[in-house]
């Protein structure tokens, strides 16, 4: 069992692989798998598009 | 010496394309003095190697510079000079924290050179070096992001030939049949256009020039273009052949474009090392290009481009690195290796995708 970090809200390891991304089921924040052992979830990374090199 | 004096010492040696050679050998030293082996290899390119054994990570960064000298100064928290940020500053970062390295595997820091140029000396590595484990190219990306993706390049000089003809008459004039030629060109690349800058081909005219040698005209047009995923040069190529008026054209630098597996391992490690530091990881499409868009097709490995800088910065006369970013990109970079040297290889096999 892990906390969303942004609502707090209990998520189940249930079948989540690392790296997985998924919706927290309250906030609807996407959430990264980060560790499988111990259970671990994070924000999911931000994607953007920049003009540089 | 401590972190930031590496920094400096490799921003110290000036080290525009094709003139590489003495701060190849700085960076020599300085890997000889912080514990690594070191080699020069045929073309130039300097590799630094650390550790043994599996897995294998490779850091490739590039040693030289766009051209133009500017005074190396350190005011308040940041660096100038030419180089600090493309892309000396991740190069610099990732030899400190290599340095380090104690634990298994093997470790290569390499310093290429010709990367703003032809990018010689990743074209001779993908020949030659075996493939790694897993790849960190080495390109301003910011402490708190990495790259995933770049855009393709196709740079060509286009001659449109024509007779010179009275200006009072109907007929346009060669300079008025290579603008026309420009127009079709841009026609055909809004046919292109995708549902971001990223997804969508974008052409540039950076130079036109015309001559006259007594009858026979021509207007040469320096075109440039970056290319989407799925939008290879040929396409463009084979508009230009189709083209009716009379054209030639001098392909001059190509690279199709280049997206990685956006959670692969190596930058699951990176976005770890970002969290690490109590921020939220970006992940970055680049409308540019690096070596990452030559190595990925070569190697097929887990990649990702990362370090600390201000890409907005590179080539301008304003370029420098904030050396409190410095110093979180090694932050970051110390978590990534040290994950990577621990990874199971079984699980990252092919998570990494080049796209033609």
């Amino acid at each position: 069992m892990a906390d969303c970090p942004e609502c707090g809200r209990a998520i189940e390891k249930s079948n989540l692989i690392e790296g997985e991304i998924f919706p927290c089921p309250d906030c609807g924040l996407e959430l990264e798998v980060t560790a499988v052992e111990p259970f671990r979830v994070d924000t999911a990374p931000r994607e953007a598009e920049d003009w540089g090199e | 010496m401590d972190d930031v004096e590496v920094l400096r010492a490799l921003v110290e040696e000036y080290s525009p394309s094709g003139h590489e050679q003495r701060a190849v050998g700085r960076f020599s030293d300085l890997a000889i003095e912080l514990g690594f082996d070191v080699r020069t290899d045929e073309v130039g390119n300097a590799i630094a190697r650390i550790g043994r054994g599996s897995p294998r990570i490779v850091f490739l960064g590039h040693i030289d510079t766009v051209e133009g000298v500017l005074p190396v100064r350190l005011e308040g928290d940041r660096l100038h000079g030419r180089g600090t940020c493309d892309a000396k500053g991740a190069l610099a970062s990732a030899l400190v924290v290599a340095s380090r390295h104690s634990s298994a595997g093997e470790i290569l820091i390499i310093g290429a050179v010709g990367e703003e140029r032809d990018s010689r000396g990743t074209r001779h590595l993908i020949q030659h070096l075996a493939r790694p484990d897993f790849l960190i190219v080495g390109e301003p990306s910011g402490w708190d992001a990495v790259t995933i993706g770049y855009k393709g390049n196709l740079s060509l000089v286009v001659r449109v030939q024509g007779e010179r003809a009275h200006l009072a008459s109907p007929e346009p004039t060669t300079v008025e049949k290579g603008l026309g030629f420009l127009e079709e060109l841009r026609r055909f690349c809004e046919t292109k256009r995708g549902g971001t800058s990223f997804d969508s081909v974008a052409m540039k005219v950076h130079s036109i020039r015309s001559t006259n040698e007594g009858g026979p005209e021509a207007v040469e047009l320096g075109l440039n273009f970056r290319l989407p995923p799925g939008l290879a040069a040929p396409e463009i190529l084979g508009f230009l052949d189709r083209f009716p008026e009379p054209i030639s054209y001098e392909v001059l630098d190509q690279s199709g474009a280049v997206q990685v597996a956006p959670r692969n391992e190596v930058v699951r490690a990176l976005c770890a090392g970002i969290r690490d530091q109590g921020r939220r990881p970006t992940l970055l499409r680049k409308l540019g290009t690096s070596d990452l868009n030559l190595a990925v097709p070569a190697w097929q490995c887990p990649a990702a481009a990362y370090g600390p800088g201000d890409s907005h910065l590179d080539h301008t006369e304003r370029e420098s690195i904030a050396i409190s970013d410095f110093l979180r990109g090694i932050a970051v970079l110390r978590v990534a290796f040290s994950r990577l040297a621990t990874a199971s290889l079984a699980a990252s096999p092919t998570t990494a995708l080049a796209v033609p």
